[in-house]
């Protein structure tokens, strides 16, 4: 089985090197790494360059504005019968390609999603940590269980190249490439597998500013997918999922921003529902992923969780209700990994 | 995903448990729960909703009657809005209403302070008033009178 790595950049200068070091000292080494140049304008080029014939470089003279076109074009260049889809700012684990590998040995296996940790960095990635934590081993391994999983991220996803040309492909409608994907293996019901072990280490936003419009993104991806791919509800676990995901998700967050004005004894008392259960989630990110500073900084999490609440309802009422449909992609800032 | 300490928590929470069960006993309880599951899920979701809409239209009621009182406090002393309220069931006689009119109604801001004011008031017999809703249109007006002299604003009668 020949197994592809496929990186769209854009000026990622301050992460590109160490991400592709990771690609290139697996313990199964893959059989290609096809980066996609998108318009860089900074040093990426050039560091590049310095990996020689070992990776395979795809120009794009100017920007696309949008990962997906990169992707696609990268896609074009593949020719492993599987292909990781990786960022730019992410590292993975030494033995990823071969715990994939293993994976798609079933060959009724589609896509693959692997664990995504984030770098440590500052009280935000820990908050972030935090919340891969308990998306990932409570949520995600419960639609596992379920064969719905909510999602294939983008910086750790694999998929069988032929089933993808066949049934996927890129659509550039959304903002979100990772959800599209996911939303179209569910509706060809293909084989998708959640495999914890195949672990990826990612650059989250390390600022508010960046955090935000990370957020915004997520947010308005996610619901222009839901919109796109409405008809996937054909059980009721699908329904249950995507309105567990949605619905409650909107009354929450709505109930988050609200509270606060109509009553503050309310608002402290929801405030102190979340400090219940966090301690428990921060004591296994701190054990499971070795992460000592989510359990100094999970105090925060309320505040995180704030602004997730304030921006799914901002993107809500955007994309569903005012249906202004935003696909401008803004890149995070940046810090050398 | 948005993490809630709501009803999805304990749903996943659920689903792992009885895969764990599923796993122990070999027997696929998942297809038939999937379905009580979501009706389930529904029903706490409802719940939860109801719960927190009825907590909003006490808080929102509760807030009025608030209102009501501030006004009272407000108006006069703890005393003064006691005293008040405890004569409103026995107010009868209209002379009475007509003294504490003339009372009230001949305190000229310039001539008296705000304390003076309720001091008129509290001393002055609610008993023998004659209508229902005469105290609390004269708290009324009183409060403005009040209000009136601490602002050291001009006003007519």
């Amino acid at each position: 089985m020949r197994i592809s790595i496929l990186i769209p950049a854009h000026n990622e200068e301050k992460s590109i090197r160490r991400c592709l070091k990771s690609c290139l000292r697996q313990t199964r080494r893959p059989d290609e790494i096809v980066v996609v140049n998108d318009g860089s304008t900074d040093r990426t080029a050039k560091i590049l360059s310095d990996f020689g014939e070992r990776i395979k470089v795809v120009s794009i003279p100017n920007a696309t504005g949008n990962k997906s076109f990169a992707q696609e074009i990268g896609l074009s260049h593949i020719t492993g019968d599987v292909f990781i889809c990786t960022d730019a700012d992410t590292i993975l684990d030494r033995r990823f390609v071969e715990i994939i590998e293993k994976d798609f040995a079933d060959p009724k296996t589609a896509a693959v999603s692997g664990y995504v940790k984030s770098l440590k960095h500052n009280w935000l990635t820990a908050c972030r940590a935090l919340d891969y934590f308990i998306g990932q081993n409570l949520y995600k391994k419960a639609q596992s269980r379920l064969n719905f999983l909510f999602v294939v991220p983008g910086s750790a996803g694999a998929f069988r190249t032929k089933i993808f040309k066949k049934y996927i492909g890129f659509d550039h409608d959304t903002l979100t490439e990772d959800l599209d994907f996911t939303y179209k293996l569910h509706w060809h019901n293909l084989n998708l597998v959640y495999n914890r072990k195949a672990i990826v280490y990612t650059q989250d936003p390390s600022d508010l500013k960046s955090y935000i419009n990370q957020m915004r993104r997520w947010y308005a991806g996610g619901w222009q997918n839901l919109i796109k791919h409405i008809n996937i509800i054909r059980r009721p676990i699908q329904a249950l999922e995507l309105s567990m995901m949605y619905i409650e998700g909107l009354v929450f967050s709505v109930l988050l921003v609200v509270l606060p004005l109509i009553s503050i004894y309310t608002a402290a008392a929801f405030l102190f529902l979340y400090l219940l259960i966090l301690p428990i989630f921060a004591v296994g990110a701190g054990l499971k992923d070795k992460r000592t500073d989510v359990l100094f900084f999970f105090p925060l999490y309320p505040i995180i969780a704030f602004i997730n609440a304030w921006v799914f309802v901002e993107q809500f009422l955007k994309e569903i209700i005012f249906k202004k449909k935003n696909l401008v992609w803004i890149q995070p800032k940046r810090i050398n990994l | 995903m948005i993490f809630f300490p709501g009803p999805s928590l304990i749903i996943h929470l659920l689903i792992l448990l009885i895969g764990k069960v599923e796993d122990r006993i070999k027997f696929s309880l998942k297809d038939k729960l999937i379905s009580v599951g979501f009706l389930a899920y529904l029903f706490v979701f409802f719940i939860i909703a109801i719960v927190f809409l009825s907590a909003y239209i006490l808080i929102n009621e509760s807030f009025k009657h608030e209102t009501t009182f501030t006004l009272i406090r407000r108006t006069l002393s703890d005393n003064v809005a006691l005293a008040a309220v405890e004569k409103l069931p026995s107010e009868k006689n209209k002379q009475g209403q007509l003294c504490l009119r003339t009372e009230i109604f001949t305190l000229k801001p310039e001539n008296a302070t705000a304390n003076d004011f309720e001091m008129k008031i509290f001393n002055f017999d609610f008993s023998d008033s004659s209508s229902k809703s005469f105290p609390a249109k004269i708290l009324s007006r009183a409060w403005q009178l009040i209000e009136g002299i601490r602002r050291e604003k001009e006003f007519s009668f």
